[in-house]
C-alpha cells in the first residue's frame, strides 16, 4: 500500500510542476480571426489588401491584381 | 496546380503567422528542427517564407502579411486557406480552414480553375449566395449595381 501511496504522491507532485511550468511560459497571442462569428463565403467581396512581395521592393494591391485575371490566394506558413 | 493554371489566372502566397513555431504552443519536429520560432519582426517571417519557398521548390509569388496579421484576420486564414477571388472582387471559392477544409479547397478551386480555363469565362456565381452575400454585406450590393451600369 505504501508504495502506491508514494507512486500517487510522485505524480500528483510532477504534475503540479508541469501545471507550474506551463503557466509561467510566455503566453504569445494568436491573431484573432473573424471565423467563428462569420466566415467569409462564396459571392462575398474578397477583403482588400495591399501586402510586400517577398523580395521586400514591391507590392501587391489584390484589387489591381485581380482587374486583368482571377486570383487564387493561398494562405500558410511553413509548420 | 500553379504550373497548369499560371497563365490563366494570377497566384500569391499570402504567408501568415506560423500554425506550429517551436516556441509556439503546438511545435511541430519541423518547427524545432529547422529553427522556426513565432515570427518577432517582419523579417523574421520573410526569412521563414523564403526558407519555404526554397526548401519546398515553389515558385509561386508570395507576398507577407504584415505583423499586425490584419489581412489573416480579414480572410479568417490561420492556420491555411485557399480563396479563388473573381475579376469582380468576389469570392468564387472560399474554402474552409486547414488543416481540415484546405484539401476540399484546393480540390474546389482546381475544379473552378478547369471550367474557366476551358471556357475562357469565369463560372457563374449562384444568384442564391450572390443575395446571401448582398444581405450580409451592403457594400457587395453597392458594387454589383455599379457593375451594371
Amino acid at each position: 500500500m505504501k508504495p502506491l501511496f508514494a507512486l500517487s504522491c510522485l505524480l500528483l507532485a510532477c504534475g503540479i510542476c508541469l501545471a507550474q511550468a506551463d503557466a509561467q511560459r510566455p503566453k504569445r497571442e494568436r491573431p484573432k480571426n473573424r471565423n467563428q462569428q462569420e466566415a467569409l463565403k462564396v459571392a462575398e467581396l474578397a477583403p482588400k489588401f495591399v501586402l510586400k512581395s517577398l523580395d521586400g521592393e514591391s507590392e501587391t494591391d489584390l484589387a489591381v491584381l485581380r482587374e486583368t485575371k482571377p486570383v487564387v490566394l493561398i494562405f500558410g506558413s511553413y509548420t | 496546380m500553379y504550373q497548369t493554371y499560371k497563365d490563366v489566372v494570377e497566384f500569391r502566397i499570402v504567408y501568415i503567422n506560423e500554425a506550429h513555431a517551436a516556441d509556439g504552443s503546438w511545435p511541430m519536429p519541423i518547427a524545432v528542427k529547422k529553427g522556426i520560432n513565432e515570427h518577432k519582426s517582419l523579417e523574421d517571417r520573410c526569412t521563414t517564407a523564403k526558407m519555404l519557398l526554397k526548401d519546398k521548390q515553389l515558385t509561386i509569388p508570395c507576398v507577407i502579411d504584415g505583423m499586425d496579421n490584419a489581412v489573416n484576420e480579414a480572410y479568417s486564414a490561420w492556420p491555411d486557406r485557399i480563396f479563388v477571388v473573381r475579376t469582380d472582387g468576389r469570392l468564387a471559392v472560399a474554402a474552409g480552414q486547414g488543416p481540415f477544409g484546405f484539401k476540399p479547397g484546393v480540390e474546389a478551386a482546381e475544379k473552378w480553375l478547369a471550367e474557366f480555363k476551358e471556357s475562357g469565362d469565369e463560372p457563374a456565381l449562384d444568384p442564391k449566395a450572390i443575395e446571401a452575400a448582398e444581405s450580409r454585406d451592403p457594400k457587395a450590393r453597392e458594387t454589383n449595381e455599379n457593375r451594371k451600369q
